[in-house]
């Protein structure tokens, strides 16, 4: 009986043990998310710009990574913002989630709100384990509301440059206006989309 | 006898499963809180880094101007863990945007810490976050207090908590001058501050002040008011001790901790 008990309390201990190990080697490590977002250069020119978001848990903060670009209030507000738009539609808090944003193109300025839409894709992507299409580019603004996607300036111009980086499809927001739609539809596919759960269909592999 | 047993066993088993999964968590929270506790900052903050291993934290207050004019302080965190040689600055509701003059500053604070101690710092990130009243936290003028937060973090440092400092930062380490040195220095008084380091030729302040003159007349009252200056000495009016400093060299100096 007493050897019985002592094999049972090994077991215990040992069960245990391997338990404590599995559940220290499961807690989630960081997401990374690449993606490629439309932008205007100081000399009036569309480009394409790489991003990463990364997810971590941690404690909700939102970071911006600065060694190789500035970025001016209102992308830091975009960022904020995107964060705001993805908990929204996922239906989640991202309070136990800390996001990073970083360029990977030779950007000297993030300026705009342009990405909004961008950025609120990847940190869902992120979170849902899903990756964001290479050949697919968003641009469009976030409204108010945290889920209309709004419409952006130099639309003509970013199309253009996602053409010239190979992309084959190009997400705008309903009410976006363009003025070459009719010949830059030939070379992509230009798709519209009224919120953000619309173009994350549209984004998402 | 045997079911009791088996339950106690998965029992057993989940609890040991969620306490490894916790123990992970936080381990990052427990590294991070030692280095709060043994840091020289007069009150502890959340840290800013991304659950990784602190190894260094700073916090320095920045003395700032509100909307009204008034003198006010702001909270600097500074951090490093291992990292890549990023360069991350942390917002949120609760902390300000910061604007791309404090972006810059950033940059140059992170060229003389390289200089001073020939280290690339490719592998570290460092962060950085300010808590302040105003949504946006702009100007040059937190530039020295970013170097110095940055050198001390970087050598592995502490700095003083009797110590404030205000004024921008130059490629070559100058401090240059940002003004406002009297309603800051109030405000350094008011939180229990010693010592105030300001830029040179900033320790007397042309403060400015209207005086106003009220003519009666039968049906209205005119007020003619003629904006005056007067010279303060700031460590007079304010009984701090006010250090004039030229270079962020001589500055950090008189902050660390000996």
């Amino acid at each position: 009986m007493r050897n019985t008990l002592a094999l049972l309390a090994v077991l215990l201990v040992l069960t245990s043990a391997v338990a404590f190990i599995v559940g220290y080697l499961v807690f989630p490590h960081s997401r990374t998310t690449i993606f490629d977002a439309a932008g205007i250069s100081d000399l009036g020119k569309g480009v394409i710009v790489r991003f990463e978001v990364s997810s971590t848990p941690g404690e909700g903060k939102t970071l911006v990574n600065v060694a190789n670009a500035r970025y001016k209030e209102d992308a830091e507000h975009s960022f904020l913002q995107a964060r705001a738009a993805a908990e929204k539609a996922l239906g989640s808090s991202l309070e136990t989630t800390d996001l990073t944003l970083d360029v990977n193109s030779e950007q000297s300025s993030v300026a705009g709100e342009s990405a909004g839409a961008a950025f609120a894709i990847a940190i869902m992507a992120n979170q849902l384990g899903r990756k964001v299409r290479n050949d697919a580019v968003i641009s469009a603004a976030l409204g108010e509301d945290g889920f209309t996607l709004e419409p952006i300036g130099g639309a003509d111009e970013k199309i253009l440059s996602a053409i010239e980086s190979g992309k084959t499809l190009f997400v705008v927001s309903a009410t976006q206006e363009l003025r070459y739609e009719k010949d830059l539809s030939k070379k992509i596919t230009i798709a519209r989309a009224q919120n953000i759960r619309q173009a994350f269909q549209l984004m998402v592999v | 006898m045997r079911r009791t047993l088996f339950c106690v066993l998965i029992v057993c088993v989940i609890v040991a499963f969620l306490i490894g999964y916790e123990a992970k968590k936080n381990v990052e929270i427990v590294i991070v809180n030692q280095t709060i506790a043994a840091s020289a900052s007069p009150s502890a903050v959340p840290s800013a880094a991304v659950n990784k291993e602190v190894f260094a934290q700073v916090l320095l207050k920045l003395p700032a101007v509100d909307r009204e004019g008034n003198g006010t302080l702001a909270d600097l965190t500074v951090e490093a863990s291992s990292g890549s040689g990023k360069i991350f600055i942390g917002f949120s509701k609760g902390s300000p945007l910061l604007n791309t003059d404090t972006q810059d500053s950033i940059q140059t604070a992170l060229r003389i810490a390289r200089k001073i101690t020939s280290e690339a710092l490719d592998d570290k990130d460092l962060f950085y976050t300010i808590t302040a009243e105003s949504d946006v936290v702009g100007g040059k003028s937190a530039g020295a207090a970013v170097t110095v937060g940055t050198m001390a973090v970087v050598l592995g440092e502490k700095l003083k908590s009797s110590a404030v400092i205000t004024g921008t930062i130059e490629e070559d380490g100058t401090i240059g001058q940002v003004g406002r040195i009297f309603e800051k220095a109030k405000a350094v008084k008011s939180a229990g501050f010693t010592t105030f380091l300001v830029p040179q030729g900033e320790a007397v302040e042309r403060v400015p002040f209207e005086t106003c003159r009220e003519q009666r007349t039968a049906t209205q009252v005119i007020r003619e008011c003629v904006q005056q200056f007067r010279e303060v000495d700031v460590a007079k009016e304010t009984g701090l001790n006010i250090v004039e400093v030229a270079n962020v060299y001589d500055a950090y100096a008189l902050m660390v901790e000996k």
